[in-house]
């Protein structure tokens, strides 16, 4: 049985679509990330499941029940929201306490429950102090106490961590995604950050206009985007513009440009065909002049148009390589730095990147 | 080019720094005609007031320009002025208990709801009541609660009742009619109230096992309590110190404060002290209400602001 | 899931609690009957007619028109200098100032009332018009100073510190930046304290006479004596004139963000 199955799930606000035909599968324990970016349906989705909007058309399972004709207090869930929603005029512990007052349990095992709530995210001496007088992270750890206190079917996180600092989103990633492998409740969460949803789930969903983009896991959709949505929005990425030429022995040849360039182990190989050559920057390095290209070896030519600094470090626009721009990064420590309006080979492996069938945006 | 230019700042705010420097009897200026107004019609004829509550009444209509207590005395022990003083609290009280219950449910619907266009008709809704005369609406009542009225018409229609019900001139319809009247101000008062909850919290409520109702009692209510305080208070000032209301729905059948005092000034007695006498008890009543009204605001403003 | 309709039909009841008074008017005025009853029979102009006939009301009619315009335009212009008093400047006892200037609204209507009849009784003004409309500047001027007030407090105060920059004196800055910003504001307050004055009968019931009569208190003292539906025929009037002055003032210049 699936902790979560939502199929067909469609909704539109006063004409305009908000989520379309979207489905989703989520095996019982496992992590899903929604991504994408700010109007894409993401949270809406995530209201629908909750049961806080009714859907136009679709279908939601709970660990196999359907919880269409239900209100958000029947559906078994637990939620935590961006804004924590903490009662202000409840102590921590009645805030972590309410969803089992709810569910009559009775005082000793309530208590039991909370005190372990509590001891899970560390939050051990705040008990009886007010929302207000506690820090954000520590809102965010008692609303998350709140929701697992009940282990709910399904846990439903709704950008969580974007209201608290750098340093801090880091850690808590990692908390929460062993806290949810330690209780196993299967989780959806939402978010807008790419790195968020890449590091802490199992499956990820990228949304854009109420539609999915592409579902897999992580490294499925970083390697492997299925389109150029997916491939600009996930991290940084050179969208090089192909047109296949010819194909031998599992050898693509492609024309970029004036350039001639290799796939191996891609499924195109129609001559004709148009698209996008996906690379990311982790598969290219800087190459001297007398290092030619080969079947196996692709190098292109180009010129330093743009440098910017990122601490770790240095990336680079490199202009010139047919219509397309070329995102080279180099260590920002140790790594050559070049100046802007160099020359300068990149090469990377004919197995790096991937191919997308879509041409260059209009 | 003006010297302002060169003494240029950019500030913050409102307020002009500038001019409180310079001419710090500027803002003087400007409110003496409405604190000369204030002062001569307001405070003047209140002042004298106070000073008639002390005079002696002679019968006939004539006063003894003196300084008793009589008038007081006579209204805060005599069972009769007692028992107006009694009914017009009491009034207040359950016109104020309808009003929460009734105005609630509304102030919290229009504090919820997402459709602009139907908010803004719903608010104007409630603006026109306000806006109509308070003798128009009292009259309206008059003809709803008539013998022959809507009200009895329908019930009868729907069999709830065989008999016309007797509401006019009754207490329990003055009683009615005030709350329709004074509710519009419950509502305009609770629904920015309400709103300051975010919505957030009563689903969350709600996925941890809440039902809407209980969500609401649990969340809501516990947040607009002081401002539920306040409300509260304005209906009850504005229901103790009701005259058209009770005048032409209640007519004889209850006696209120306002009504008494109506008599003593311009009735078949006219009796101007004790008049004046009962005037400023229901003054001093509502100002003390008013206090605490500011102190449950300010103390919910604290309460919010801590952090 | 039916109990999703039980909270929109009770706000459907209240808000026809609220409004039944309003709104049975408009069919009562019309009936044949001689007295009031409904369902109302018949279709007649008749009460209309009896009320345009009437010398009295509408004296009354024009002498509330008057009053209200008149002490509107006295209100209008205190309450915004006071308005603008209290907001742009700072100068010690101003919460208190800021209170007095509104408690008109807090003192019963019946209070002010009574103090005023027996303040002016033994002067010249006693049953004058000039007593009215000092009265009902006094209970309209909160009204006023409370919408330009909110209006005031939403304006930047860099927008007078760069007209002035570009040369212009605190007076132009006045004139030409701040009043037209201004302008809704004013409007709104000033159209809620006609209606306030208007509609005003308590503190009126104490400074009228036979000579000196607004609507409202000659509504509810033929109210007193008669039952005809001429009455009905005249609530009409009076909500038509209050709600359309409200109900446009919503719709062009906004009100109720000022309340």
């Amino acid at each position: 049985m699936n902790g979560l199955e939502v199929s067909g799930l469609s909704k539109s606000f006063d004409g305009a679509t908000a989520v379309h035909d979207l489905h989703l599968t989520a095996p019982a324990g496992a992590f899903v990330a929604l991504l994408g970016p700010s109007g894409c349906g993401k949270t809406t989705t995530l209201r629908l499941i909750a049961g806080f909007e009714r859907p136009d058309a679709g279908e939601i399972r709970i660990n196999g029940r359907d919880v269409r004709g239900l209100p958000p207090h029947r559906r078994d869930i637990g939620i935590v929201f961006q804004s924590y929603a903490l009662f202000p005029h409840k102590t921590v512990f009645e805030n972590i306490a309410y969803g089992l007052v709810r569910r009559k349990v009775a005082k000793p095992q309530l208590q039991t429950q909370v005190r372990d709530a509590i001891e899970l995210v560390r939050l051990n001496g705040l008990e009886q102090r007010y929302p207000r007088q506690l820090s954000g992270g520590q809102q965010q750890r008692v609303a998350l106490a709140r929701a697992i206190v009940i282990r709910p079917s399904l846990l439903l996180f709704d950008e969580p961590l974007s209201n608290l600092d750098a340093k801090l989103r880091l850690n808590m990633r990692g908390e929460l995604r062993r806290l949810q492998r330690h209780l196993g409740i299967t989780t959806v969460l939402v978010t807008h950050d790419q790195e968020e949803a890449l590091s802490m789930a199992d499956q990820v969903v990228v949304m854009n206009r109420g539609e999915v983009e592409q579902t897999g896991a992580p490294h499925e959709i970083y390697t492997t985007p299925a389109n150029l949505f997916v491939a600009g929005f996930i991290g940084e990425a050179s969208l090089l513009p192909i047109t296949v030429v010819s194909a031998a022995d599992g050898v693509v040849r492609a024309q970029c440009g004036s350039t001639v360039l290799h796939l191996a182990g891609s499924q195109v190989s129609a001559p004709g065909t148009r698209g996008t050559l996906v690379l990311r920057s982790e598969d290219m390095r800087l190459v001297d002049a007398d290092e030619p290209a080969t079947d196996a070896v692709n190098v292109v030519e180009g010129l330093v148009r743009e440098s910017t600094y990122l601490g770790a470090m240095r990336q680079y626009r490199v202009t010139g390589v047919s219509d397309a721009d070329v995102i080279f990064r180099l260590p920002g420590n140790r790594g050559a730095i070049l100046r802007e309006g160099q020359r300068v080979r990149i090469a990377w492996p004919a197995d790096a990147g991937s191919f997308c069938p879509e041409g260059p945006s209009t | 080019m003006s010297a302002s230019a060169a003494e240029l700042t950019i500030r913050r705010g409102a307020r002009d720094g500038d001019a409180l420097r310079r001419r710090p009897f500027e803002p003087w200026l400007l409110m003496s005609p409405t604190l000369a107004l204030l002062l001569v019609f307001l405070i003047g004829p209140l002042l004298i007031l106070l000073v008639y509550s002390f005079y002696r009444y002679v019968p006939g209509g004539a006063m003894e320009e003196t300084f008793v207590l009589d008038n007081y005395r006579k209204f805060l022990t005599d069972p009769f002025n007692l028992g107006v003083l009694w009914n017009t609290l009491k009034l207040g009280a359950i016109v104020t208990a309808v009003d929460v219950a009734l105005g609630l449910p509304v102030a919290y619907s229009l504090a919820r709801m997402r459709n602009r266009s139907v908010r803004a008709v719903l608010y104007a809704l409630l603006l026109v009541p306000l806006m109509s005369s308070v003798v128009v609406r009292s009259y309206g009542w008059m003809v709803l609660l008539a013998p022959q009225g809507p009200v009895n018409e329908a019930l009868l229609a729907l069999r709830i009742i065989e008999q016309p019900l007797a509401l006019l001139f009754t207490p329990a319809g003055t009683a009615i009619a005030l709350s329709a009247v004074l509710l519009p101000f419950m509502v305009i008062i609770l629904t920015p109230v309400i709103q300051s909850v975010e919505e957030d919290l009563e689903l969350a409520a709600q996925s941890l096992g809440a039902g809407n109702f209980r969500a609401f009692l649990d969340v809501v209510l516990p947040l607009v309590r002081p401002g539920l305080g306040a409300g509260s208070i304005v209906v009850f000032v504005l229901a103790i110190g009701s005259f058209a209301t009770p005048a032409l729905v209640g007519g004889t059948s209850v006696l209120v404060m306002p009504l008494y005092i109506y008599q003593q000034a311009l009735g078949q007695v006219i009796n101007w002290p004790f008049g004046s006498a009962m005037s400023f008890v229901l003054l001093v009543i509502v100002l003390l209400l008013v206090a605490l009204q500011a102190k449950l605001l300010e103390r919910n403003r604290r309460w919010r602001e801590d952090a | 899931m039916p109990r999703r309709w039980l909270l929109p039909a009770a706000v459907f009841l209240i808000y026809g609690f609220m409004l039944a008074p309003v709104l049975i008017v408009f069919p009562i005025s019309f009936t044949e009957q001689q007295y009031v009853v409904f369902p109302p029979t018949g279709f007649t102009f008749r009460w209309y007619k009896n009320f345009l006939d009437s010398d009295e009301f509408m004296r009354a009619m024009y002498l509330s028109l008057r009053l209200g315009v008149l002490a509107t335009l006295i209100a209008t212009v205190m309450g915004t200098a006071a308005a603008v008093a209290l907001v742009r400047y700072r100068f010690p006892g101003q919460q208190a100032l800021k209170a007095f200037f509104v408690s008109p609204i807090i003192v019963p209507g019946l209070v002010l009332g009574i103090a005023m009849l027996i303040f002016f009784g033994p002067t010249l003004l006693h049953g004058t018009f000039a007593a009215l409309l000092i009265a009902h500047v006094i209970v309209i001027l909160p009204y006023v100073i409370r919408v330009v007030s909110a209006n005031l407090v939403g304006l930047d105060i860099r927008i007078d510190h760069a007209a002035q920059s570009l040369g212009a004196t605190r007076l132009e800055v006045f004139r030409t930046v701040t009043l037209p910003l201004l302008r809704p504001g004013i409007v709104a307050g000033a159209m809620l304290a006609f209606v306030q004055s208007f509609d005003e009968l308590i503190v009126s019931l104490f400074l009228t006479g036979p000579q000196l009569s607004t609507l409202p208190v000659k509504i509810y003292h033929y109210i007193e004596f008669n039952s005809d539906p001429t009455i009905a025929a005249l609530s009409v009037v009076v909500v038509v004139i209050s709600a359309t002055v409200i109900l446009v003032t919503e719709r062009f210049v906004g009100l109720s963000r000022f309340l």
